[in-house]
């Protein structure tokens, strides 16, 4: 539920119409693979909607205030979530987060961390401490070269060039689950 | 297509997306959905431990438990998917639904497996294990192998022999014993549960003001024999002997058929026993009591276990003995107990067999085939599935019994083909000729 609240609020913090369409998409979690669907298209909506053409000019509030819920909203809908004293505080603060932006990026990042930390991550944690790090030591070293005017594409090169290191550094073999349709 | 290949896709997409469009938001959020992706994957390496039990010996058709222990070595809970997909043909598994193994948790499941007849090596289950997500499983598969013996189910084949021939039972019997019903009305008599409705008089009813049906004549021609195989095979057994029940059917079968002219005539494997000529009187049924003092052969007595002799004889032995026996037991010629019982009988009777048909099975056919053309004839055998004593009961003797059985189909079947012939069991005495005579 707080994925679907973030993601409700992170929309009305940046003024976009897509994630009020989140619930929808939380309410088809019964079936994962209608869910699985519906966020594809959400995001792919989400993509159209909120442009941003030089990452260093960028307001990063309002790239984390869509991309935080997104996630959240990912996760809670293919794992399910746990009801509790702290989901109704961090709602609370999701909230309050509404009127003070930064309050609402603080109360989605723990939202997160607390969902997250059900799954007891070990490897995990390091994982993503790492991608991230990279993806911001290679920005903030490559700003010479990516922060330029019509640079955009060579940023959106450069992330997915991250992104595919990421993948080889660290996926391993695994069987998948077949879409049940 | 595979659940993740869909966020993968989505992030491809979204590349794709900033790309052309000169938008830096869709790949920070594929960025992020690949993150997401490689933390799930790094989190996901489940351990179990199962190990499976079941019993050694099962029964063909009925459920059997099959207990699995599952051990979850990991601190995070998992979907527990059990596939039965090495079990041996023919074999069905009622797995249970996908469940939850939480974190360290030790779990007993239960389930059934439905067996088939054999002596197999089953192999443990395919543990299907699933993320919570869904989006990952791994399967664990337990090297080890159980040896089961699944024996034949002795009810499930008396269930399938008394069903089928309960069912063909009283209508053989009427139309075998009692002759086809003519169309002369013998006598009238009131309405009585299963005459046929058509049958009713209705001008007698209404007079009477009760349901009165018509009696109608039944064509029987000539005497009555009741043959009765008293030989080595039919006295086999120490609870359920086929001739204590072979008796208890010859006596009944008289009583029966009192109003008409009944003979009996008693052969074991060597020659005729008793004869009773077929009479009408009333001594008859005493005179048949009398010429049944049969006794079965006991393999115990007093208690004291003999051991059992088993020998086979080799297909020449066994010629040359039933050459000899005969001259043995002072006899000339080859006519067994059965050729010498139906070779005085009347030119034309109804002839009701009562024998084992596996002891003499050739002969029996060439005595039936002769004799059918100028007889009407009904073969009554004793099914020694049926009898066997179940206190005795093992592997090997259910085995044996089984192959018996199916033998016995197909000699039925034969057998069928030449005169009426019913497979009897204890029970089908009474009950089945009582229905079939009112």
């Amino acid at each position: 539920m707080i994925g679907v609240i973030a993601a409700v609020i992170g929309g009305l913090i940046t003024g976009l119409k897509t994630p009020l369409l989140s619930p929808v998409i939380y309410l088809s979690k019964f079936r994962k693979d209608l869910f699985l669907i519906l966020f594809f298209v959400y995001c792919l909506a989400l993509g159209y909607e909120l442009e941003i053409t030089n990452i260093y000019n960028a307001n990063l509030i309002t790239i984390f205030a869509v991309i935080l819920p997104s996630v959240s909203l990912l996760d809670a809908g293919l794992r399910g979530e746990s009801r509790g004293l702290v989901s109704y505080i961090l709602v609370v603060a999701i909230l309050i987060g509404w009127f003070v932006k930064e309050i609402f990026i603080i109360a989605v990042l723990i939202a997160l961390f607390y969902h997250f930390s059900k799954d007891y991550p070990k490897r995990g944690v390091f994982v993503v401490l790492v991608s991230i790090s990279l993806l911001t030591v290679g920005l903030v070293f490559g700003k010479s070269i990516l922060n330029m005017l019509g640079g955009s594409s060579t940023q959106v090169v450069f992330i997915s060039a991250i992104s595919i290191l990421i993948v080889l550094l660290f996926w391993r073999k695994f069987r998948k689950t077949e879409l049940a349709f | 297509m595979k659940r993740e290949e869909i966020l993968i896709l989505l992030a491809f997409l979204l590349f794709v997306q900033g790309y052309l469009l000169q938008n830096v938001f869709p790949a920070l959020l594929a960025f992020s959905i690949v993150v997401y992706l490689t933390y799930l994957r790094s989190e996901f390496s489940p351990k179990i431990e199962a190990e499976r039990r079941i019993d050694n010996k099962l029964i063909e058709g009925v459920r059997a438990r099959s207990r699995l222990r599952l051990r979850n070595l990991t601190n995070k809970k998992l979907k527990i998917t059990i596939l039965e997909d090495f079990l041996p043909p023919g074999f069905k598994a009622e797995t249970p639904p996908p469940f939850i193994l939480n974190e360290k948790e030790e779990k007993e499941v239960e389930y059934s497996i439905i067996p088939v007849k054999g002596v197999y090596k089953i192999k443990s289950p395919k543990i299907r294990v699933v993320d919570l997500r869904e989006l990952y499983h791994t399967d664990f598969i337990v090297d080890s192998e159980i040896e089961v013996a699944v024996y034949p189910s002795l009810d499930k084949i008396r269930d399938e022999v008394k069903t089928e021939e309960s069912l063909k039972l009283a209508t053989t019997y009427q139309k075998a014993l009692l002759g086809l019903q003519t169309m002369e009305i013998h006598s009238l008599r009131e309405f009585q549960p299963g005459d046929d409705i058509k049958h009713v008089e209705w001008k007698a009813t209404a007079r009477l003001g009760e349901l009165i049906v018509k009696d109608f004549l039944r064509e029987l021609e000539g005497d009555i024999y009741i043959i009765l195989d008293a030989g080595k095979e039919m006295r086999k057994g120490v609870r359920n002997s086929k001739i204590d029940y072979a008796t208890t059917l010859t006596l009944q079968l008289a009583y029966a058929l009192r109003k008409y002219r009944v003979g009996l005539i008693v052969y074991d494997d060597f020659g005729v026993k008793y004869r009773v000529e077929a009479s009408k009187s009333l001594e008859q049924i005493e005179k048949i009591v009398r010429s049944l003092k049969i006794s079965p052969i006991h393999s115990d007595l007093l208690g004291v276990k003999l051991p059992e002799i088993s020998f086979k004889l080799s297909e020449e032995s066994r010629k040359f003995l039933k050459k000899i026996l005969p001259v043995i037991k002072g006899r000339r010629g080859f006519a067994t107990g059965l050729i010498e019982a139906v070779s005085s009988l009347p030119s034309s009777a109804f002839l009701i067999f009562i024998s084992d048909i596996t002891a003499h099975t050739s002969e029996l056919i060439r005595v039936l085939s002769e004799l059918k053309n100028r007889h009407k004839i009904l073969l009554l055998t004793p099914n020694p599935v049926l009898f066997y004593d179940e206190s005795k009961l093992d592997r090997e003797t259910l085995l044996w019994l089984y192959k018996r059985y199916l033998e016995r189909e197909e000699l039925i079947k034969k057998l069928n083909k030449l005169v009426p012939t019913l497979d009897l069991g204890p029970s089908d005495l009474l009950d089945v000729i009582r229905g079939a005579l009112e």
